[in-house]
This record gives C-alpha cells, structure tokens and sequence, in this order.
C-alpha cells in the first residue's frame, strides 16, 4: 500500500465487510446535520483517538501527534443492490450544503464536525483473508486519515458513496465536490488534494473488484477509467522500480 | 565591453517613506554600458549620527520590505505574511528590473553571435558568473557552472564525477536529515557504481552527530555529501572541520549551501569546499538557475553530463571533442535572462552586506524560536538556540493532536499566513524523528518580529480552533 507521505496520512480505502454499526453514535451532537444520516451508514459511530506516546526528546512531555496510518482492508458484501442514482441524490444534497456555507471557515467547521462522524478504523478487519474475490455490485467504504480536516472530507466521501454500485461510484469527479474546498484554491490536482487522492482510490478498488466479479461471471470487464497519475506514478514506483533504493527504513 | 562584478561594502539603508534627512538613490552600473544589469539601491546621502538614530529603530526587515512588492498584498481578506522563504525567497524589484531589461533591452543567445545584442547578452551572462565567483570568493569564474537549480548541480557531480570516480565498495557518507535532491542521485549512481551510501543520524540535540561522523570517515570514503545549514533542523554544520577530515582521507567533500548561501557569508576558500551547490530562487533571483562550484582541477577532470550545443568543441558524426569547463557543463542554450537576474540579486544582497543580514537572522531566529516556544504542546525540530548553538531564522515544529496540514490550510485561509506542511524533501529526516510530517515556517532578512507576532497569534487561534472540535 501507497502513503502519500508528505500528505495526511491515510491508506488509501479498500472495499469493506459491511457491519451493523447502528448501534455505535457520535458522542458530541453541536451539529445538527441538513442532511438526514441514514441509519445503517457507517457515520454513526464514535471516533476514538488513540496511540498516545510520549516523546524523550529535549520538550519533556510533549507528544507527538498521532500521524500513524490506519486503514482497512476487507470484503466486499454480499448485500442487495444499491438504488440506482443514490450517488447523484447525495451528491446534490453535499453540493448544496456546502454551497449555502459561503465562509470557507463554515466549511472547515462543517468538515471538523463531520471528522467527529467518521466511524473508527478497525484495525483487526487489516488482514488479507478478510478480501473477498468477486461481489455484488456494491461497495462500502471506511476509511480513516489524521488531519481533521481531511477526515471531514473522507467522512463526506464515504456517505456519498457508501453502499453504491460501483459504475456510480466511478462516474463522480473531483470537480463536482469543489464547491467542498477549503485552502485549496487552483483547479490543477496537486498533491496537497490529498481528498482527490481518496476519491481516485475508491474508485479504483470499487472498479477492480466489479471488474474481478465480472470476470469470474465471464462478462467483459468495464474499462477503468484513468487514475489521477499520482496514484499511478506512486503505485508504479513502489512495485516496479528494480533494485531501488527508496529509502523505507533507516 | 568589459564589465566589472563591485563588491559592494555594506550600506546604509534608508526606508524612502522614513522622514529623516534626504537621500538620494544610486545607481550602480555593473558594465560600461548603460542600465544593462544595475542595482538600485537608496542610500542615505548622511551618515552621521541623526540618521543612525533614527533608522536604528527600523530594523533590516522594515528597511528592505519596500523593495519587495509581493509582500504587500492581501490574501484571503488579511495581509499577507510569508514564512515560507525556505521553500522559495521573493524578489526585489531590482530584480525584476533586470530580468525586464535583459528581454526588453538585449534578449540574445549567447557565446557565438556576432551581433551587437548577442555580444552585450553575452557580456552580462558571464559577468553574472563572476558575480557568483565573487560572492562565494571562487578562484576564478570558470569554477561557477549555472544550472537550473541545486538539484541539477548535485545530479551533475552524481553522474559526471560519481559514475567515473566511484569503485564498488567506495563509501559515500551524508546524515539522514539531507534534503531529498541530496540523496537520491547519490541513492542512483550508487546503484550502477557499486558503492555504499552511509547516513549518520542525529545526537541528542537533533544535529547531525559530528563526532560520529568523523569517525565513519575511512579510507573507503570518497565523498561526503552534507548540508550547511538544514531546512528543517535549522542547524549548522561545521563544514570547514569536516571538509579537512575528509580530505585527511583523499576524499571529497560536496556542501549543499541551498539554506546557507541566502543567508550568511559563504566562502569556499575558507570552507576548502570541493564542491558548492545552490538556487538562485532562494536567494532572491529567479527560477530556474543555480550554480555549481568546483575547484577547477576537479571540474578539468570531470566528463560531460548533458550533452549537445554550447558544449562541444568540435563534432564529427562517430564523435565529438568537448570545450573546456564551465562550458563542458552548459550543454544548449542557458537561462541567460535568469542568469543575469540572479547577479541582480547578489548585487542587492552585497548591497545590505551578508553579515548584517546573518546578524539579524540570528535576532530573528532566536525570536521566533522562543515566540514558537510559548504555544503549548508545540514540538520544535532541532537545537535550542544559545551562546554556543546557533539557529537559521526557521522553525519546524508540530503540535499535538494537531495536523500540519490542517494548521497551515487554516493560517492561510483566516490569517493570511504562508507556511509549508509536509516532509519539505526530507522523508528520511521525518522518519528518523518518527513523524509523517511537520509545520515549517522560514524567514528572510525582509521579515520582521511583526511578522513573527502574527504567526504566533495566528497559530494560537488555529490550534484553539481545532482543539474545540476534540
């Protein structure tokens, strides 16, 4: 797996087995929401803070941040068929809401309190054998970053994409969430966009596991449409470069 | 058309909108032709003791912010206050002035025309080389090649001097805080050479650990590779010490100034630097140039990186014969405006004098290290400045449970204050000190301790911003 290193960091999100998180809710409610939370989406869950360490250098106490990565992997579910045009509902939904907020610093509010949303990442789901080859066609996302604001961001995708098939969740491009932006001014993807990142990801893994499916049923696979060429270029590097020596551990 | 690179002994800087004593503006003409690449530089007519008391209470960062028009400006509704001078410096007007005159005035090619435009381009592309030379105190000029940047300079030594000098089994030594454009060419020539990287890690006052260094210094080193000042620990190294231990041992020694030569004197005699590399666009000239120096017995020595025009003496089709340095090492046409834009910086910078301005860095650099001090839970990278430790005038730092990335979004978009969030080309660096990522905020001399105050307080209100959320 890729860490856009000087980023937020953050796995990039896999297709996730889908759990029954009714039950686990946000511990802090200053934010009524204008869109209404379906109740089996994975936003209504507590986030924990964790991995707290002290750090010996010359400040005593102060600690670190936690900037460790987190991320799932696992399957994908075997549940029914989303609806079709979810996606662009909930998208119009977002754009509108972010759209009313005219003060980037509303925005970065909103996002903060979306981040409180975002359900923990369950690091025993990391495991190969929770990947399952072939599913239906849709997709459940978690995904997890250290950088609130980021968060926010994910917290968004995943509720817009969420239980979506997966030509739906391909079909969404950064451009349709600009009005979301905050800081990030310029219509060029840079690698600070670390959200585009996230995005570009989900699409990939909602296409090749549609794609592995298709083919175990003998279908033609759909075409995968171009990755942002970071991921790419990151992704190529860090498999094919013979006898590199990036350096991944001193 | 013979032109002459002055140094310039320090002066008196005199604010225009400062109402004291008349002043009067001089034009220093650096060739015997007119306007060609001048610094224009407003010098108090007096000097006596009524204008020293009245421009002592102006610091060097109040004096020079005149001369640079892109620090008034607003962005995001507040002003702008720029602390990221470690990623990239601004511009004096001087500057832009003659980048302006150079394509306005006398755009050529240079080195073969004839005509009279081709000739005066090419007298100012070489005076900017001497001007170089000069401010570096270089032998002579023909130890300056311009490149695009540092990191082409550094990629040049790799794979002209690397690929010919290095045997497998060669050991090249650096420590694990150098800037990325510093290791990986050496991470490649190592690769086809056979010869091992050696990194030294930090002491206990996160610098690079001088003694440990010294002694991995053998036989089988043949270059150490090491920065003058870090762009994230803000240390110093002791360059001249490690230059003699190096050569003790037959080895070479290459110095990364990008952070130093902005900054403080640079000199490579006293340094005993074999070779000296920085950008032009961090020490107020433009883009796309920078320098490699070299002592000319080893640049003789040296074979062709790029090849093409400009670096060729003859060419047959099965071969050709290559010029002499610095040409052998400027294959095509050069970045001749840019050239003679980076001698219009260095003029500017000569104008203040390098010693005032490392004089108020050091202010500047033990006031922001303190200022950043005083937010809680905030984590500087480097030593604690003192008597005997001296800082460059940044401070890397994070802040607990706080994202760099989501601090510097915040200061930018509700205070208007630039920093840079991320690894700033020092992956191993941040690895080593066991974060993905740090804040980093870099002044120059056109900076003031208001700039500082702002940065503070904006930082402040950020961190409480964000810590209401938790």
């Amino acid at each position: 797996m890729i860490s856009s290193f000087n980023q937020p960091h953050l796995r990039f999100p896999s297709l996730t087995h889908e759990k029954n998180t009714n039950h686990l809710r946000p511990n802090r409610n200053r934010f009524i929401p204008r869109i209404r939370i379906p109740p089996n989406s994975s936003l209504e869950c507590n986030c924990r803070r964790e991995n707290r360490f002290s750090d010996p250098g010359q400040q005593g106490n102060i600690k670190r941040p936690d900037l460790s990565v987190r991320y799932a992997t696992a399957e994908c579910p075997t549940s029914a068929i989303s609806e079709p045009g979810l996606v662009g509902d909930r998208l119009r939904v977002l754009v509108s809401e972010f759209g009313s907020l005219t003060e980037p610093l509303d925005r970065v509010r909103r996002l903060l309190d979306y981040a409180g949303r975002l359900p923990p990442f369950d690091e025993s789901s990391r495991v190969e054998s929770n990947r399952v080859a072939g599913c239906t066609t849709q997709a459940r996302f978690r995904a997890d970053s250290d950088s609130e604001i980021t968060k926010g961001f994910i917290s968004c995708l995943v509720w817009l994409l969420d239980g979506a098939a997966p030509e739906e969740v391909a079909a969404v491009e950064a451009e349709d969430l600009e009005v979301m932006n905050v800081g990030f001014n310029g219509r060029t993807p840079s690698r600070v966009k670390t959200w585009h990142n996230v995005l570009a990801a989900m699409q990939k893994r909602a296409l090749a596991l549609s794609n592995k499916k298709k083919r175990k049923m003998k279908k033609k696979p759909l075409i995968v449409p171009p990755i942002l060429p970071l991921i790419v270029a990151a992704e190529a590097l860090a498999g094919n470069l013979p006898n590199s020596q990036v350096v991944d551990h001193i | 058309m013979e032109g002459v690179a002055l140094k310039f002994p320090p002066l008196k800087l005199f604010n225009p909108n400062f109402p004291t004593s008349p002043a009067t503006t001089v034009t220093f003409s650096s060739s015997s032709s007119s306007s060609s690449c001048s610094a224009s530089l407003p010098v108090s007519a007096t000097a006596g003791k009524e204008a020293d008391s009245a421009l002592g209470t102006l610091s060097l960062g109040h004096l020079t912010r005149p001369d640079f028009p892109i620090l008034h400006q607003e962005v995001n509704g507040s002003k702008l206050v720029y602390l990221d001078n470690a990623a990239t410096s601004q511009k004096p007007h001087q500057v832009l002035k003659a980048l302006q005159s150079y394509y306005a005035g006398y755009n050529s090619n240079v080195h073969r025309g004839i005509h009279y435009l081709s000739a005066k381009a090419t007298d100012q592309y070489e005076l900017a080389r001497k001007k170089v030379a000069d401010f570096i105190n270089a032998e002579e000029s023909q130890e300056i090649v311009f490149t695009r940047n540092a990191t082409e300079a550094i990629n040049l030594v790799a794979y002209s001097w690397g690929i010919s000098n290095l045997k497998p089994g060669d050991e090249v030594l650096l420590t694990v805080a150098e800037h990325h454009s510093a290791i990986v060419p050496w991470q490649l020539v190592a690769q086809r050479t056979g010869a091992v990287l050696r990194f030294v890690d930090l002491d206990e006052n996160e610098v690079p650990e001088v003694e440990k260094l010294r002694e991995s210094i053998s036989r089988k080193t043949k270059l150490v590779v090491v920065h003058h000042v870090s762009n994230v620990l803000a240390s110093f190294l002791p360059i001249k010490h490690i230059a003699r231990w190096v050569h003790d041992v037959g080895g070479k020694i290459l110095v990364d100034a990008c952070q130093s030569v902005p900054h403080i004197v640079v000199d490579v005699q006293e340094l005993d630097a074999d070779f000296l590399v920085a950008s032009s666009h961090k020490m107020c000239g433009p883009t796309g140039i920078g320098f490699l120096y070299a002592k000319s017995d080893i640049l003789s020595a040296m074979p062709p990186f790029l090849g093409g025009g400009e670096m060729i003496s003859d060419v047959f089709l099965d071969h050709s014969t290559y010029a002499d340095p610095p040409s052998r090492f400027e294959a095509g046409t050069p970045a001749i405006g840019e050239a003679i834009g980076l001698g219009a910086a260095i003029d500017y910078l000569q104008g203040i004098g390098m010693q005032k301005i490392h004089d108020y860095e050091t202010e500047l650099a033990n006031y922001l290290y303190e200022s950043l001090s005083t937010i809680p839970n905030v984590r500087i990278y480097g030593p604690r400045p003192s008597e005997k430790v001296k800082r460059a005038a940044l401070c890397s730092f994070n802040v607990e449970d706080v994202h760099p990335t989501d601090l510097a979004t915040l200061l930018d978009q509700q205070h208007g204050v630039a920093i840079r969030s991320g690894h700033h080309c020092a992956q191993p660096l941040h690895r080593y000190l066991g974060v993905n990522a740090s804040a980093r905020a870099s002044l120059h001399f056109y900076n003031t301790k208001d700039d500082v105050d702002d940065f503070i307080n904006a930082l402040s209100e950020t961190v409480s911003f964000l810590n209401s959320f938790k």
